[in-house]
């Protein structure tokens, strides 16, 4: 059974692909993520029309767009969990396709659900998806987190018993247990109360200071100008107005949102 | 000998394989139903087929792998079915691990179910239909065939959670696939459950063998564009 899969050939020169598994990329260029043409239809539905984006290290890209605009499904792609249908990504210079498990270990996703098993505890949770990153010292590592994120003290309660709010704190430590190069946040903010979006906002700044590319989805016009170096409106499948925060204004801002957000978000073909 | 041990704390299979089981000891809301649905299956067919000494090396070997296989069917919507609560799965493939070891974990799970499974039925059935319980010929047939069941239905379930009725689809597509694995292992437990020639049996098993190393390769392959959306 060991020799039947190319995973679990492998398997059996497993010290070599533990090792090669566990190398990180230490060349790390300074455009993190680059989307180009990405393209993607739900049936006639044409979500994602061609759209181009890129972020730097160090960067955070806020992204903005009204119910329906390509949002979550800009994000699912990124982080390949949705094949599109057109277009490239390139993750440090590297093909997404052609080196998913790498690429897959310097990116983290909070998403719209947790992404827990409800029948564990907290700690069981992240020890498993802590085992998965293969990361050392793992059981410290997860202390760390969780004090940070202020859930350690819930480690042991199962993850179903939690309320939303203390769901999307493990979300988030399960999305930055393994230190990621590139930070994917689909409305993070969503369900948390005040005392976890503060420490949500120091958990972008810290990842932000250590030199992370991070791509914040939110509805909030403001925490998209607080939070982010630059900031991205979606319309129709594409990046219809891009400014830096510096630059802009909150009320021209406003008025581009709602602007885009009155036309048609997606196309059908 | 660490190194070993740092495999298989490692390994990303055996990973998935011991969080289904914690997770099923834990709920058991899997397993009882399954050995449940299994032993009704012997006893409706135990009422159903009158079986006497004469008929009862016809009938046994079939009845009992229809009870291992529907019970089977019944496990397997549950395989995927745990990914799902909270969005689970997609926390699994956003991990560095290839789909081919998330297949082989979750395959190695519903194959340990499945035996545990059998190996509680096993005696109830033979006591019931009268046949001998200490039957060491009838293991290598269970094991093979247990391994070929799991390989297919772990690929369905994975395929039928995609679809809306997935405790409709999975029988429907998994039962017409596994049926070469179902003739064989009722050829091959024919002999080992009614006392006849061991050479009746090995003639068969080198097939079931040969259909589990088609299934896992073809099944892995295909668990990788299932898998995703």
């Amino acid at each position: 059974m060991f020799i039947l899969t190319p995973y679990t050939t492998v398997l059996v020169l497993m010290s070599d692909k533990l090792k090669t598994d566990l190398v990180q990329i230490d060349q790390y260029e300074q455009t993190a993520l680059e989307v180009s043409g990405l393209t993607k239809s739900f049936g006639r539905i044409r979500v994602l029309d061609g759209l181009n984006l890129s972020i730097d290290l160090g960067e955070v890209v806020s992204i903005l767009g009204s119910n329906g605009s390509g949002k979550t499904t800009l994000i699912n792609i990124i982080s390949m969990l949705t094949n599109p249908d057109y277009g490239s990504i390139r993750v440090f210079g590297r093909s997404i396709e052609k080196n998913p498990n790498e690429i897959r270990s310097c990116i983290g996703m909070i998403g719209h659900s947790p992404m827990l098993y409800s029948e564990m505890t907290g700690l069981e949770n992240l020890t498993f998806f802590g085992r998965m990153f293969r990361i050392d010292d793992l059981h410290s590592h997860i202390l760390k987190t969780a004090d940070s994120l202020g859930i350690s003290n819930i480690l042991d309660r199962k993850v179903g018993s939690m309320s939303h709010g203390m769901q999307k704190r493990f979300a988030i430590a399960r999305a930055i247990l393994h230190k990621p190069r590139i930070l994917l946040m689909d409305e993070p903010e969503s369900g948390l109360d005040q005392s976890a979006i503060d420490l949500l906002r120091n958990v972008i700044g810290e990842y932000k200071s250590f030199g992370c590319a991070i791509l914040l989805v939110t509805h909030s016009l403001d925490e998209a100008v607080k939070l982010g170096d630059r900031v991205s409106i979606l319309s129709r499948g594409k990046v219809a107005y891009e400014q830096s925060t510096a630059s802009v204004k909150i009320q021209e801002l406003r008025k581009r949102y709602f602007q885009y957000s009155d036309q048609y978000t997606s196309v059908e073909i | 000998m660490k190194l070993l041990i740092d495999w298989l704390k490692l390994n990303p299979s055996l990973a998935i394989f011991w969080k289904d089981i914690r997770y099923e000891v834990r709920s058991r809301d899997t397993s009882v139903a399954v050995l449940v649905f299994s032993l009704l299956v012997i006893v409706v067919f135990n009422f159903g087929v009158s079986p006497n000494p004469k008929n009862v090396g016809l009938f046994a070997p079939g009845i009992l792998w229809i009870a291992f296989i529907f019970g089977g069917v019944l496990g397997f919507t549950r395989t995927f079915a745990i990914e799902k609560e909270n969005n689970a799965l997609h926390g699994l493939l956003l991990t560095p691990v290839g789909r081919d070891a998330i297949y082989l974990g979750k395959v190695l799970s519903a194959f340990t179910f499945m035996l545990i499974v059998e190996i509680i039925t096993f005696p109830i059935f033979a006591v019931i239909y009268n046949l001998p319980i200490a039957s060491p010929e009838f293991i290598p047939v269970a094991l093979l065939s247990t391994l070929g069941i799991a390989a297919v239905g772990t690929l369905f379930s994975a395929m039928a959670m995609k679809t809306k009725a997935r405790e409709v689809m999975l029988p429907l597509l998994f039962l017409p696939v596994i049926v070469p694995v179902l003739v064989a292992a009722i050829e091959a437990s024919t002999p080992a459950l009614t006392g006849g020639s061991w050479s009746d049996a090995s003639i068969w098993l080198p097939m079931i063998a040969v259909f589990d190393v088609v299934f896992l390769i073809v099944c892995s392959i295909a668990f990788t564009y299932v898998i995703q959306d």
